[in-house]
């Protein structure tokens, strides 16, 4: 028995500045930018063999300037609301941020042989940015008393994170000496696995439970489901990692299985959570929407899951031939198409909400406000999801065909969706209400609505 | 059922009360109407029964749950905005607001809210005379 006047409040959580999610949302296409002139610059070189340097920075303008820069600054801003847990020092995330971005562009600069001698740099930036961001938010979201599959996923998402900085410092001893600890390969499979499936695929699969049926009505996902993707995300992330530990202590070869196919065995129920399961319960709930009007970020969703098993079945692929272009288009289709055209559309609704609701949310009723859905023009959405695709397209052609001139129009068209994705966050980011028109004695709070109580 | 109308005779004027019980009950029912009250049915599962209960002064409940994020925040916002001092408003969200309450508070507005089983929430904001 409930008594909805009588009955106590729920705590109030503190949305972060806007500052923070904003910062790290507005440099993220500048990633893009710079991986589309890295692949205007060098050609095909970017996208010929996995283990050149040039190939690994453009990988890692991705993955790290593009999605976690992305990812990281969604975190702050989901951590209080989703999983009620207040980011402590948030104001270290200027740090975290400024550690980043000198991380990324020291690494990039290096690999690409513009700036050579700053790996060990980079490394050592961007792993004490990421351990920082985990010191804060990763605590605070693993000390959260809320419960459900999208707290749980986060945490997953984050010991990933974690285990990808310790992977990553490892790795890096061995390119800055040329001394791997074991295969290299071996240390590449698992680095790859928990950084596409348990970092970028856990806290995506997360966040979309949470977020779809808020954003488009669709009926909520049923308990088993959000506990057979993470349990099979949970298995593909740990055994890989198991098998690191064990080979660390038991001979390398044994019983005719090399350490590389164990982990890539010990990987699949990652890939069958995260590549399949997911994208057909999403894609099934997205049907059954009860507003069917079509919301631009929502092409993103469908597009991005609709190649998610198309990612599933290169990773398969990958381990069986000897063709370095297999890799190569599994990287490029996992980074920039699945990840990267959720990520994208994920940007073109949570950036205009948060401006409409830390700036223009206080107003309503008292002067004209805006609805969100007109802060952002869905054509200039529709128009970097064309950009997206048609790069996507090219670069996979590139890819195949090793053709310089291709690759160099894929570098374009990639600088030209991050340049697209800049110009509308920074549309997003200018736009304020006309005070002069708000009634006298209230007052707005750009540091965050709920501070002022 | 003694319970029930001690609950009862706490609302106040615009509130709502929410029971939840395994079985419908006819006779609970009539003898709420008896009472004055407005009882509204509502099966959630087959032994899962929630029975609204207002007073004939509680308004009427504004259906935002058909509305995405966050076009229910808008419209709540704009309707608060609105209300006469001592009045509430009750609203039927798709999901828990989070993002509403902040907001509420920071115009003095009293609210308080209930998560349904289909998580979905009621919301009910009252405008005290202290609010601007």
């Amino acid at each position: 028995m409930s008594s909805l006047a009588g009955m106590g409040h729920l705590s109030l959580d503190q949305a972060p500045p806007l500052a923070i999610p904003a910062i790290f949302f507005v440099t993220a296409p500048v990633a893009v930018m710079a991986a589309g002139l890295l692949l205007l610059w060098s050609g095909t070189f970017a996208l010929q063999l996995y283990w050149l340097p040039s190939v690994v920075g453009l990988t890692h303008l991705g993955t790290l300037g593009f999605l976690t820069m992305t990812m990281m600054g969604a975190l702050y801003q989901m951590a209080p609301v989703v999983a009620g847990a207040p980011v402590p020092f948030i104001r270290l995330a200027h740090l975290v941020y400024l550690l980043f971005c000198l991380g990324v562009a020291c690494l990039s600069l290096s690999l690409m042989g513009l700036w050579p001698g700053l790996i060990f740099q980079s490394f050592t930036l961007i792993s004490a940015a990421i351990l920082l961001f985990l010191a804060t938010t990763g605590v605070a979201i693993v000390k959260s008393k809320t419960q459900g599959e999208t707290v749980a996923g986060m945490r997953l998402a984050l010991f990933s994170l974690l285990m990808l900085v310790l992977l990553g410092l490892t790795m890096a001893g061995g390119f800055v000496d040329n001394s791997f600890l074991g295969f290299r390969q071996f240390w590449l499979q698992i680095h790859i696995s928990t950084a596409l499936m348990g970092w970028v695929g856990g806290l995506i699969t997360a966040v979309s439970w949470q977020i779809i049926p808020m954003f488009y009505l669709t009926p909520q996902f049923t308990a088993v489901g959000k506990k057979v993707v993470l349990g099979l995300t949970t298995a593909g992330i740990i055994l890989p990692l198991a098998v690191l530990m064990a080979s660390a202590v038991a001979p390398p070869n044994t019983g005719g299985w090399s350490p590389t196919m164990l982990a890539i065995l010990g990987a699949l129920p990652a890939a069958l959570g995260v590549w399949l399961v997911h994208p057909y319960l999403i894609l099934r709930n997205l049907n059954r929407r009860r507003r069917k009007r079509l919301d631009p970020s929502l092409r993103f969703w469908q597009l991005g899951l609709t190649l998610a098993p198309l990612t599933g079945a290169l990773a398969v692929i990958t381990c069986f031939t000897e063709d370095p272009r297999a890799t190569l288009l599994f990287g490029w289709v996992a980074i920039w198409g699945w990840a990267g055209i959720i990520v994208h559309g994920m940007l073109s609704r949570i950036v205009p909400f948060l401006i409409w609701f830390h700036r223009f949310a206080p107003h309503i009723g008292r002067m004209p406000v805006p609805a969100m859905r007109n802060l952002l023009p869905d054509a200039w959405v529709k128009f970097g999801l064309g950009l997206h695709v048609s790069s996507l397209v090219l670069g996979a052609v590139a890819i195949a065909m090793r053709d310089p001139g291709v690759s160099r129009v894929t570098g374009f068209l990639v600088f030209s969706t991050g340049l697209s994705l800049l110009h509308w966050i920074v549309h997003l980011l200018r736009q304020k209400p006309d005070l002069e028109v708000v009634d006298e004695g209230f007052s707005t709070d750009e540091q965050g609505l709920g501070r002022s109580g | 059922m003694p319970r029930i109308l001690e609950v009862l005779g706490d609302l106040r004027p615009d509130g709502l009360l929410l029971l939840s019980a395994p079985v419908g009950s006819n006779a609970l029912i009539a003898s709420l109407k008896e009472r004055g009250c407005r009882p509204q049915v509502n099966q959630l599962d087959s032994d899962h029964w929630q029975v609204e209960v207002s007073h004939k002064t509680t308004p009427q409940i504004a259906d935002y749950r058909d509305l995405p994020a966050p076009e229910p925040l808008e419209r709540i916002l704009a309707q608060v905005t609105e209300l006469p001092i001592s009045h509430a408003f009750i609203v039927r969200v798709p999901h828990m607001p989070q993002l509403l309450f902040p907001v509420l508070e920071q115009r003095k507005l009293q609210w308080c809210a209930l998560a349904q089983a289909d998580g979905s929430a009621i919301v009910h904001i009252r405008k005290e005379e202290t609010a601007p």
